[in-house]
């Protein structure tokens, strides 16, 4: 932008300021404006820019991926406003399977979704996908490497802030007697290695077999370069950075019915659920410091930041907001956002939690290399000439 | 004899010569491009980081010389500020800023240069939020038109932009 009263060009700086505030279709259209414009869009620093500020707006954690009304497809919601939903789009093209999958998704980071799919494009065999919903842009990864006759796997997903790398992390427990196995898969290196050493340290066993394993399907959040979900031995962590897991870190309550990991203002946090006789505690705590992460032999501390007492009859906890939001599932199916400071609780779409899950999301540029476009109603976009 | 622009009650401006000491604080700004010279409270003044880093590190004098920034843009700037700090009321301030910043482009430009370099986060936030609303939804060429900017990019650019996005088209 210029103005014929100075005849300067804008600075990058303010430019970005005004870009940054832009939704990613927007950002996409304005890279035909010029050359200027298109060159500040496409750096790197720029995605970065954009992705910071799209994380700190306020309400930014309360948009989410939820389930579309056919209970199929995904949608992102807007806790402000629940009644619009907009299609989130498929990480594949309609043209890559002969059928419609369906997909799972392994967890959002940075505005890339995770995706795994149980019967891919490539000889049906479970397939994993990066994929931007907001550039359209998706990556089917190389086949993972770990395979046989397989009980349980886990599945993690995050980013690697020292080497700048999106990560994804596959736990794999045999139907034989072997060690757990765990391999990862780096963006940057665009391969799967194994990890090294693997999950059985600390001499625990868990079923006969050395180390532990995450008790649900996918870790719970990805928060400041770890992975973090409950194991059988405490709260398990994943090092995206070293590869290192830490297993069997202590909980902020020796005995609780549940807990979940999520991330509080930046901070790692857990959610535990206690049942007392009348009524049902839920606490949100904060990971006083990450050493404890690091493999070694500190111990994990917390801090209670809120609590709420309801006496529902069976109610379970998906998770919070960094407002202090706690989102409450009923024993008849009904969802609430609780306030702990005002006690009150409003009702909320039931689909925003997706197997027990609160998926967060937050539109960003972020590319990974290799990725292509894709378009699930890509045969409409022939109509001809549309500029 | 020196052009003076007193925002504020023209009450005030008596009272000044009378008697010095009332509690408010007051400064003066001169933009040194065009020489005018505005006095303002403190409390207004110091919405700019930079001058309030200049106050706090008592290197303000009785004139502050401001650089860079012409006369009607500071006015409008102590408008703008001189409102956000009277007014708590999201509503009316929200209104306010609708209001103030109903301008062409080129003004527009102006004042978020002005607010970047005095450092008026409030400002420069509003302007750059109200210039991103102009543009957000438009196609590249109403973009080009609203900001007045030509159209410098090669055809092999242009044909990979419409082969990447022709999908932002539909609405």
């Amino acid at each position: 932008m210029s103005t014929p009263t100075t005849g300067d060009m804008i600075s990058d700086d303010l430019l970005t300021e005004i870009l940054v505030r832009l939704p990613v279709k927007s950002l996409l259209r304005c890279k035909s404006v010029c050359k200027p414009w298109l060159s500040l869009i496409s750096n790197p620093n720029f995605t970065k820019s954009q992705l910071k500020h799209s994380q700190s707006k306020p309400g930014a954690d309360q948009i989410l991926i939820v389930k579309a009304e056919d209970d199929y497809s995904r949608s992102l919601l807007h806790l402000d406003s629940p009644q619009t939903r907009t299609p989130l789009g498929h990480p594949f093209s309609r043209g890559d399977f002969s059928f419609d999958p369906q997909f799972d998704i392994v967890a959002s980071c940075n505005g890339l979704v995770c995706v795994a799919v149980a019967n891919g494009p490539i000889n049906n065999n479970p397939c994993i996908y990066l994929w931007n919903p907001a550039t359209k842009q998706s990556k089917l990864i190389p086949p993972h490497s770990l395979r046989g006759e397989i009980m349980s796997v886990a599945l993690g997903f995050g980013f690697d802030p020292v080497a700048d790398d999106y990560k994804v992390v596959r736990i794999v427990s045999f139907l034989s007697a072997d060690p757990r196995a765990a391999e990862v898969y780096s963006a940057n290196t665009n391969v799967w290695q194994k990890v090294k050493p693997d999950l059985s340290e600390g001499g625990k066993h868990y079923y006969n077999v050395p180390g532990d394993f995450p008790e649900e399907d996918e870790f719970d959040v990805s928060v400041n370069g770890f992975l973090c979900c409950l194991g059988y031995y405490g709260m398990m962590a994943f090092n995206l950075n070293t590869e290192v897991f830490t297993i069997g870190l202590k909980l902020p309550l020796t005995k609780c019915l549940d807990a979940c990991f999520g991330d509080f203002n930046g901070t790692i946090a857990v959610i535990t659920s206690q049942k007392s006789e009348l009524n049902y505690t839920f606490s949100l705590w904060t990971l006083d410091d990450e050493a404890c992460l690091h493999g070694g032999k500190v111990e994990a501390s917390w801090t209670l930041m809120l609590s709420i007492d309801v006496d529902y009859p069976y109610p379970r906890v998906y998770g919070c907001f960094n407002s202090g939001d706690f989102v409450l599932y009923t024993q008849d199916d009904n969802c609430l956002l609780y306030n702990p400071h005002t006690k009150e609780a409003r009702n909320a779409p039931v689909s925003i939690s997706i197997h027990g899950r609160i998926i967060k999301y937050n539109e960003s540029l972020v590319s990974v290399t290799g990725s292509k476009q894709v378009d699930w109603n890509a045969h409409e976009d022939n109509l001809g000439d549309q500029h | 004899m020196k052009k003076l622009k007193f925002i504020g009650n023209p009450l005030l401006q008596s009272r000044e010569k009378i008697n010095m000491s009332s509690d408010k604080k007051w400064l003066t700004l001169k933009t040194t491009e065009d020489n005018e010279e505005f006095v303002v409270e403190e409390s207004v003044a110091i919405m700019s980081n930079v001058i309030k880093n200049m106050v706090e590190d008592g290197c303000a004098s009785s004139v502050i010389p401001v650089p860079r920034v012409k006369g009607n843009a500071m006015g409008k700037i102590i408008e703008f500020c001189k409102k956000h700090t009277e007014e708590s009321d999201e509503k009316v301030l929200k209104e306010f800023d609708a209001e103030f910043l109903n301008l062409g482009p080129d003004a527009l430009y102006d004042l978020m240069v002005s607010a970047n370099f005095l450092e008026i986060k409030v400002l420069l936030d509003s302007v750059t939020t109200k210039v991103a609303d102009m543009i957000k939804g438009k196609s590249s060429e109403e973009i080009r038109n609203i900001l007045k900017i030509e159209n410098d990019l090669s055809a092999e650019e242009i044909e990979e932009s419409r082969r990447e996005n022709c999908w932002t088209r539909q609405e």
